[in-house]
């Protein structure tokens, strides 16, 4: 109206077209901000103003010469149109904007998808995308437990504590049929609608994977009357839940070729174990059935002598036999993961004294000497196990050890640690050796003839691992070797407040 | 007169071996497989040690010693397998006296049975005012301690700890039933202060407290007091 009253009083000098071409583009900026209908009947208004201010007779609807009328008649038309096609235009882009941001949120979504290495990964970055670039208010995804029923698995935005009846059925319903569902509200109260959602939907669920292999539902709720969900969502939705199902697929499979590969590997482990256990429980028994069956030879007597070194044999390769099994059980026990040391407070001092007092015979012909500290604090560990840590490295020690050099057990703080070394005058260890004698089966030092399978070490490896230390091995100036384990010191270690004299 | 000993133990084997050495060493030996067994056997054949497998088809070894318990202190060896502690700790809180863990040797065996006899036979004769072994006397009803005629000075928790151990001379008392016994059954899980004790016992009363000869640890299980003169 305004561009009237200012073109009015130049209606003398302007000519009817370029009036009407202004007024033409009044009608695009029109359809270029508002709606269809008020574009329209802008253009519409267009033509009653052109009429009755700029075209003779003025200030009527008549219309004089028949030039005018055509083009009159011309201009609406065109403006008609135009202001039709610019607004489909102008909805057309926004359209191809939005689908643009939603290729570039699955683009988004793919690629943390891609890197998702677990479930809750996957399930995180969906819930926050879809809020984030679908102008969802919230989020959740629902998958089902273990008797089936659906349970909230993740979710964002502003959510309710739980489902109510309505939207447990409906979440139901779509991972039952693979179809997409819709709650909307109508007059306050909550409205099922089983198709797709219509346009009074106000959230939206989603099925995520096949026809044949459901994993779950996606909820997708729009903040309050704010807006509808509309088909674009439901398509963007269904997209992003198709991605989130590869994702989900792939994770599955990589745990499960994981698993295959643990398997596979243990089955490897198992299969060398019992051939290399076969072995060395064959040794100490061959001893005990060749002694066993000499003594119960009746053609002669043996001397009371004699009869001693037998049995004393056999009594010898029993023991060993029973450390070997230990060894054994333990070395499953650390393969199955299932090593649990249990813990509790002891005194390192007590078991080195303990351990050294059972192991005369072990250590053979090496005496074992001993050097303590005075008042080494009490530490956390599993005594059973790290006496069977320490007795395995005497073995080892007095197994390479030359006859009559003694073996040296030693203990004393460093640091937040309390360290134990057994050291041997023997070879020592091959230089670059000196990790590898931990691994299973690693028999380096050995020479024909020698028992052991080579699992003691690795059995305390894997012990003292477990109680948060290292053990590790030096070689010693002067030749052999040094075997030296940590057990962490607690700061928190108990300290009892002793008593006063009563008397 | 010889003592009598009742073995338990389902593998024949073992049943033999331990029962011809036990024979060979001058004891009335009765060896029976099953827990049912023992039971029964045990108000006819009298015996005054009984040596229990704590595996057993039928009722458990554990299963057996809860129930003599109930009307029995005849002395409990049992005779585990290596391994799990828990089997033992549970047989000795249930009332059994000591262990043994397979395998064993022989020498191992028989004194563990002299001490069970020991203590059985001090059962018999009630509990005695003054304990006495080697250099180490405890006169209960004055609460003084001596050790090698000089009187060691003890904090009240020190002596209800060795008065426990000394009357339970050649048994072994799990953590739990020391803690209970001398602070009291909320205390049960505290073995810190249990330990911290013993070794305060340890300095005092051993001659050399690094090595101790009587109040023995066993490891992952608890103490025993052990006479150094049998």
């Amino acid at each position: 109206m305004t561009i009237t009253a200012v073109m009015l009083p130049f209606r003398h000098v302007l000519s009817l077209y370029d009036v009407s071409f202004i007024f033409l583009v009044i009608v695009v900026m029109i359809a270029l901000l508002a709606d269809r209908w008020t574009s329209a009947s802008t253009a519409v208004f267009a033509f009653l103003l052109l009429n009755f201010f700029f075209i003779l007779p003025y200030h009527t609807f008549n219309i004089a010469v028949l030039r005018h009328a055509l083009a009159l008649f011309v201009f609406l038309g065109v403006a008609m149109l135009t202001s039709q096609l610019v607004y489909l235009l102008r909805l057309r882009a926004v359209e191809a904007l939005q689908r643009s941001a939603q290729m570039e949120a699955l683009f988004h979504l793919s690629r943390t998808l891609i890197d998702a290495a677990t479930l809750d990964d996957i399930l995180a970055s969906m819930t926050r995308q879809v809020p984030l670039t679908l102008r969802f208010e919230s989020c959740s995804v629902l998958m089902p437990a273990e008797d089936g029923q659906l349970l909230l698995r993740a979710g964002s935005g502003a959510q309710p504590e739980f489902m109510t009846r309505d939207e447990a059925a409906i979440a139901a319903w779509v991972f039952q049929t693979g179809e997409i569902g819709g709650l909307g509200q109508q007059r306050g109260r909550l409205h099922q609608r089983w198709r797709s959602p219509e346009r009074e939907a106000t959230t939206i669920y989603v099925p995520i994977g096949t026809s044949d292999h459901m994993l779950g539902v996606i909820r997708a709720r729009v903040a309050n009357g704010q807006r509808r969900v509309s088909p674009e969502d439901e398509r963007a939705l269904s997209m992003f839940a198709n991605h989130a199902a590869i994702a989900m697929e792939r994770v599955r499979l990589t745990e499960e070729t994981t698993q295959i590969e643990v398997l596979e590997r243990s089955d490897a482990l198992k299969s060398a174990l019992l051939a290399a256990v076969s072995h060395e429980l064959r040794t100490p028994l061959a001893t005990i059935k060749a002694s066993v069956t000499s003594l119960l030879q009746t053609e002669f007597e043996w001397s009371a002598e004699d009869r001693r070194v037998l049995l004393e044999t056999i009594d010898g390769a029993s023991d060993r036999l029973n450390r070997i099994i230990e060894n054994l059980l333990d070395l499953s026990r650390i393969e199955a993961g299932v090593l649990v040391p249990r813990m509790d407070w002891n005194d390192i001092e007590e078991l080195i004294r303990d351990v050294v007092q059972r192991s005369a015979n072990v250590a053979g012909d090496h005496p074992l000497h001993v050097e303590l500290p005075p008042d080494l604090p009490p530490l956390r560990f599993d005594y059973v196990e790290v006496s069977q840590v320490l007795v395995n490295l005497i073995e080892n020690a007095a197994k390479y050890a030359p006859s009559g050099t003694a073996i040296d057990v030693i203990a004393r703080r460093a640091g937040g640690m309390v360290e134990v070394s057994v050291a041997d005058r023997g070879p020592g260890i091959a230089i670059g050796d000196e990790e590898r004698v931990f691994d299973r089966f690693y028999r380096g030092r050995v020479r024909p003839g020698y028992p052991g399978v080579g699992i003691g070490l690795s059995i305390c490896r894997g012990l003292i691992q477990a109680h948060g230390g290292r053990i590790w091995v030096e070689n010693r100036d002067g030749g052999g070797a040094t075997f030296r384990f940590t057990l962490p010191i607690d700061v928190h270690h108990p300290r009892v407040r002793l008593e006063e004299l009563a008397q | 007169m010889s003592a009598r000993i009742l073995i338990v133990e389902d593998e024949p084997h073992m049943r033999r071996a331990v029962g011809a050495g036990l024979k060979a060493n001058g004891f009335n030996v009765h060896a029976v497989d099953r827990g049912e067994d023992a039971l029964s056997s045990v108000p006819v054949f009298r015996p005054d040690v009984i040596l229990l497998d704590l595996t057993l088809p039928g009722i458990d070894g554990h299963d057996v010693i809860r129930d003599l318990r109930e009307w029995s202190m005849t002395p409990v060896i049992v005779l585990s397998a290596h391994g799990d502690e828990r089997d033992k700790v549970q047989a000795l809180d249930l009332g059994a006296d000591d262990y043994l863990t397979k395998p064993f040797g022989m020498d191992e065996l028989l004194a563990r049975v002299r001490v069970a006899l020991r203590h059985a036979a001090q059962l018999g004769t009630g509990p005695e005012p003054v304990f006495a072994d080697g250099n180490l006397s405890v006169d209960f009803s004055r609460r003084v301690v001596t050790v090698g005629g000089t009187e060691v000075h003890l904090t009240p928790t020190e002596y209800d700890l060795l008065r426990v151990l000394v009357t339970n001379a050649g048994k072994v008392l799990t953590h739990h039933m020391l803690l209970g016994q001398v602070w009291g059954p909320a205390s049960v899980s505290d073995t810190h202060y249990l330990r911290t004790y013993v070794n305060q016992l340890r300095r005092k009363i051993e001659a050399d407290p690094a090595q101790p000869a009587r109040i023995v640890t066993e490891p992952g299980i608890g103490y025993r007091y052990r006479r150094v003169d049998l």
